[in-house]
């Protein structure tokens, strides 16, 4: 029974990763039809009727040692990196007055974390209204959804997933009395639950088609014998 | 013509709404958020996903909603959600164009709340999945030839 101890635990390792690469290849499609789901804030400016983001494209900033104001596009982390955030100020000043008052107090939010994320040698925005990297305001509850990688929850159940860690997630899942819901992680389950099972069938077949070691598994789940014999491996009465 | 999820909507408020005890009961049925100065108690319903399941012939419409009553009082809101269950759990849909093959409720949601005059609010609801079939209509084209000889 030695062999076939070894077989299984083969096969039980090839169906274990099949499983894995299927809950990996599902949970990043979910991670993508989240993030594209999840509602962005918008900040209208009434008297124009446009969306902030459109009248803020830029952002302004006053090098203190030379007094001269520098307009920083897009990606403005690799000048931060290279002069150090303490070398700029931010004089938005007329572009601020096309924003209401949440947006200004983002604006600042996002900033400051990312000067306390220079310190740390950290780039990422981990919070604060305004993204980095974009320039743009919202989208911090787009931002922080995250991958659960999968993981062995017990010696027979794998686990994988997506994770909204903002803290008014739940609010926009499930709505309050003063908004009403945008439903986006139920979605993003509800669209790929049925891709699970064909991702699975696919790595599972890839599996069983592997050859190992230039041989194909000795091991046939086709025998009925030996698959009754596998069950009881499996719940441990036969070794 | 396929149709939508909006039939389903659609029989899903005339299904609650042919409930004379639950019609007479709540101030209205609102879709995903009921206005500040709705009185209580009332009922919310909200399509959370609809994905589109299609075979060779058929098209299966996968939906699932959010149905929540709020209203001051829990028990009332309970109460109230549990005449909603009644209503919709294993219902059969009349659903146009469409034949239901489930409603049926999956999951409670309940919560607390404060409105707009500081008072709380408690909402009860479930998450419903409606699931409906219907036949996808094939375009069909034929030809046709006459001849003729003229003596």
């Amino acid at each position: 029974m030695g062999t076939f101890a070894l077989n299984a635990q083969k096969l039980i390792g090839a169906i274990d990763a099949a499983v894995l690469r299927a809950q990996e290849r599902t949970s990043n499609s979910m991670l993508e039809y989240a993030k594209k789901a999840a509602p962005v804030r918008k900040v209208f400016d009434k008297r124009f009727g446009k969306r902030a983001n459109d009248l803020f494209p830029t952002f302004r900033f006053r090098d203190i040692s030379t007094g001269k104001i520098t307009s920083l596009k897009g990606d403005f982390r690799q000048t931060f990196r290279e002069r150090g955030t303490g070398a700029f100020k931010l004089v938005n000043e007329r572009a601020e007055g096309f924003l209401r008052a949440e947006g200004r107090r983002s604006l600042a939010r996002g900033l400051n974390v990312e000067k306390r994320n220079r310190e740390t040698g950290d780039f990422r925005n981990t919070g604060g209204g305004v993204d980095p990297v974009t320039g743009r305001l919202g989208g911090r509850l787009r931002r922080e959804i995250a991958l659960i990688p999968s993981f062995k929850a017990s010696p027979t159940r794998r686990v994988a997933g997506i994770i909204s860690p903002t803290p008014y997630a739940i609010h926009q899942e499930f709505g309050t009395r003063h908004h009403a819901s945008q439903p986006f992680m139920r979605p993003a389950l509800h669209h790929n639950e049925r891709m699970y099972v064909a991702n699975l069938k696919a790595e599972l077949a890839s599996a069983h088609n592997v050859k190992r070691g230039g041989r194909r598994p000795s091991f046939q789940l086709d025998d009925p014998a030996k698959v009754a014999q596998f069950i009881r491996f499996l719940e441990g009465g036969d070794e | 013509m396929i149709s939508s999820s909006s039939r389903i909507k659609q029989a899903l408020v005339a299904t609650m709404r042919a409930e004379t005890a639950l019609r007479t009961a709540v101030n209205g049925f609102h879709e995903r958020f009921a206005p500040a100065k709705t009185n209580y108690p009332f009922v919310t319903y909200t399509r959370v996903s609809a994905p589109y399941d299609y075979d060779w012939t058929n098209l299966t419409l996968r939906t699932v909603w959010d149905i929540v009553v709020w209203s001051r009082d829990p028990v009332e809101a309970e109460t109230l959600d549990a005449l909603v269950s009644s209503v919709l759990n294993d219902a059969s849909l009349s659903v146009t164009g469409q034949s239901t093959l489930i409603c049926r409720r999956f999951d409670d949601l309940g919560d607390r709340d404060v409105d707009e005059e500081g008072q709380p609010v408690y909402m009860a609801g479930g998450t419903y999945h409606i699931w409906t079939d219907q036949i996808i209509p094939v375009r069909q084209t034929s030809s046709l030839s006459a001849a003729a000889v003229l003596v």
